[in-house]
């Protein structure tokens, strides 16, 4: 998987088939999959259906939809197109949330702003990757939830 | 001179405005801070203070955590947290002559707010300075570490009247000791009367055997009146009094007596004399009347110990300048109180108009200074001494009487009576209805101030009215005589007399003191 698109300083898109809430690791950087979508190729809109069907036989999977990821960077560094994406190791996720011997998420606000659902995704895994701070955890998880519902009128 | 805060703009009212500060320790509510007008000081005072900004309440669930690690968790280092929106009420700028003068221009946004300094407060709060003639030192600044002390006016207080109202066991009495001993002191010489319902006042005569009483040619005295010095003559009586003391008069018998004593007043008589009057203008026509009030004044006035035909106090020897005199009341019923304090007020207050205006009778020629405990009692207006009170109250300060009303329920006192008690000292009160009645009463007390005493605890104060320039929040100085109303140590006492039983054949009995053919 390759860094297709940068959108802005913190999301960038990835080809290939990620699920929400997943972390990868492009670099040294640390993402969280936010988004996934699949999309045509840009040149099929341009085709008629007989010309697809032609190209199909020649190239079967130029005309395939893709599926892409929209990744929302947590860790302070950036990412290129073209870079290298992986799935992260447990370790590696720990090692980017642990700062001065504490937690340290300070990506939360702008991804509860935009993300609310993966935000809580984030703080679960975190709960199982430190158990031993479960209890602070739970509270931001608890007040990101209590956010969430506060907006709806339940 | 460093600032502690910059100006954030006009609050509520007029006079008001906001400023946010970092400092989480020197801003408190009641502090006096100022900001600068040309090169005047404009003196505020603090009247609320509040975050800026409050912690989700969910970050405060777990008491094992802190919510600062949350946020620190979360990358907030928002300083907003740890500032304070401090509300401020503007007094003015201090002029010696017209006190404080306030600008009517609120500060600018942004403008630097600083602390009052010492002689900044010093020489705008009080009009005295410590140890100067006609200075009572009652305690310190409630809000500040170092000691300011808080210096009343003497001549004012005294001339004025004042009032101390607190809940019991808020350190009125205590209050009330440290104001005698100030009055006692060499620079203020008074002539003080006690009126002392609960004997908690006779510790004072510590004060002849202490130095600070004491210089070339003074030396303070305290007198501790008790129930068989404490004597009013029958002759002094009104005629209101004595019917007060005769229950259940027929209207044919009070206007007999009415008639006599018409006959009597002003001159001098005994109980013998009056009931022979009685018979005397009752004739032979009315005599089961003069019977049935000879009955009733042989039953209620000879039985009333503190009256007497021929004794009384002599208010020269009560009340003379550098002496405190104590009356315990302990031992008196309450009709006996009220009648007393009405009788000794009417005189003392008499013999000042008769000093001052240079008429004929007893004469006091110097100004008095009165306490008087348990206030609710004598100034309702249900009481026998309401009269007095309220004409001491009102026309007391121009022949110089001056009354110290003491009560923990305001609400009972008059308000009439209360309103003219210019220097107020409150200490804690919860009382909601005594709150208001308080707000009520006494005009230089606002609402803020009012919001302050359920917060006060034993020994803290507001102190407000003409003896100081602004309402301050105090904590009383120690007194150097010891508290006479310390309350009683239960347990200790029940401990020290089961300690002196022993028992006797399966009954117990306490250690009786061994007497001298114990010995043998």
């Amino acid at each position: 998987m390759r860094v297709v698109r940068v959108l802005n300083s913190k999301e960038f898109e990835v080809e290939g088939e990620l699920n929400i809430g997943e972390f990868v690791k492009v670099g040294d950087e640390i993402a969280v999959v936010v988004e996934v979508y699949c999309e045509d190729p840009e040149i099929v809109k341009y085709m008629s259906r007989f010309d697809i069907e032609e190209v199909k036989e020649f190239l079967p999977d130029l005309a395939e939809p893709k599926n892409y990821a929209k990744c929302f960077l947590l860790s302070e560094g950036r990412v290129s197109v073209g870079e290298k994406v992986e799935i992260a190791e447990d370790e590696r996720i720990r090692e980017v949330h642990w700062k001065n011997g504490d937690l340290y998420m300070p990506y939360i606000p702008e991804l509860v702003a935009k993300y609310p659902k993966v935000a809580i995704d984030v703080i679960k895994k975190l709960e199982s990757l430190f158990p031993e701070e479960r209890d602070v955890l739970r509270i931001i998880k608890a007040g990101l939830e209590f956010s969430r519902i506060r907006r709806v009128d339940v | 001179m460093k600032a502690i805060g910059l100006v954030k703009g006009p609050a509520e009212s007029p006079h008001e405005f906001t400023f946010i500060t970092p400092d989480s320790s020197k801003v408190k509510s009641g502090e006096f801070v100022y900001y600068l007008l040309g090169d005047k000081k404009v003196i505020c005072r603090v009247v609320k203070r509040s975050p800026v900004r409050l912690y989700p309440t969910l970050y405060l669930s777990n008491p094992e955590i802190e919510p600062e690690r949350i946020l620190r968790i979360l990358g907030v280092e928002n300083p907003e947290f740890e500032l304070y929106e401090v509300k401020a009420a503007i007094m003015g700028y201090f002029d010696e002559k017209l006190g404080f003068v306030n600008p009517r221009i609120q500060p600018k946004a942004g403008q630097k707010i600083y602390l009052a300094e010492r002689e900044v407060l010093e020489n705008s709060l009080f009009r005295k300075k410590v140890g100067e003639i006609g200075s009572i030192h009652i305690g310190y600044l409630l809000n500040r570490e170092e000691d300011i002390p808080v210096v009343l006016d003497a001549a004012l207080l005294t001339s004025e009247h004042m009032c101390i109202l607190a809940s019991t066991g808020s350190g009125k009495s205590y209050l009330a000791g440290v104001l005698a001993e100030e009055l006692l002191k060499p620079y203020n010489s008074a002539a003080l009367l006690i009126f002392d319902p609960h004997g908690e006042y006779h510790t004072l005569k510590e004060i002849e055997g202490l130095k600070e009483f004491s210089s070339d040619n003074y030396r303070a005295r305290v007198r501790i009146y008790d129930k068989d010095e404490i004597k009013i003559r029958l002759s002094e009586l009104e005629y209101e009094e004595l019917v007060n003391l005769l229950p259940d008069l027929t209207d044919k018998q009070e206007a007999l007596l009415n008639r006599v004593y018409r006959n009597l007043e002003g001159s001098y008589f005994t109980s013998s004399e009056l009931i022979e009057k009685i018979y005397e203008a009752a004739g032979e026509g009315d005599k089961l009347t003069a019977k049935a009030l000879e009955w009733r004044i042989m039953r209620y006035i000879k039985n009333f110990e503190i009256i007497d035909d021929n004794r009384h106090i002599e208010l020269k020897e009560l009340l003379k300048p550098g002496q405190a005199s104590v009356l315990q009341l302990t031992e008196l019923g309450d009709r006996e109180q009220e009648t007393l304090v009405s009788v000794l007020l009417k005189r003392i207050l008499n013999a000042r108009i008769n000093a001052e205006k240079g008429l004929k009778g007893e004469k006091l020629e110097y100004p008095v200074f009165i306490i008087i405990e348990e206030a609710h009692r004598f100034a309702s207006k249900e009481a026998r001494s309401y009269r007095v009170l309220r004409t001491i109250l009102s026309e007391g300060r121009k022949f110089g009487v001056g009354v110290c009303l003491i009560s923990q329920r305001p609400a009972k006192i008059d308000s009439d009576i209360l309103s003219q008690c210019m220097t107020q000292i409150v200490m804690r009160i919860i009382n909601p209805a005594d709150q208001e009645y308080i707000r009520k009463s006494v005009e230089s007390i606002g609402k803020d101030m009012i919001e302050e005493l359920p917060g006060l605890t034993k020994g803290q104060a507001l102190v407000s009215g003409v003896a100081l320039n602004a309402p301050v929040l105090i904590r009383v100085r120690e007194r150097l005589t010891s508290h006479g109303g310390v309350s009683k140590d239960a347990p200790k006492e029940w401990i020290d007399w089961t300690r002196n039983y022993r028992e006797e054949g399966g009954i117990k009995k306490v250690e009786r003191v061994k007497l001298f053919w114990d010995e043998t």
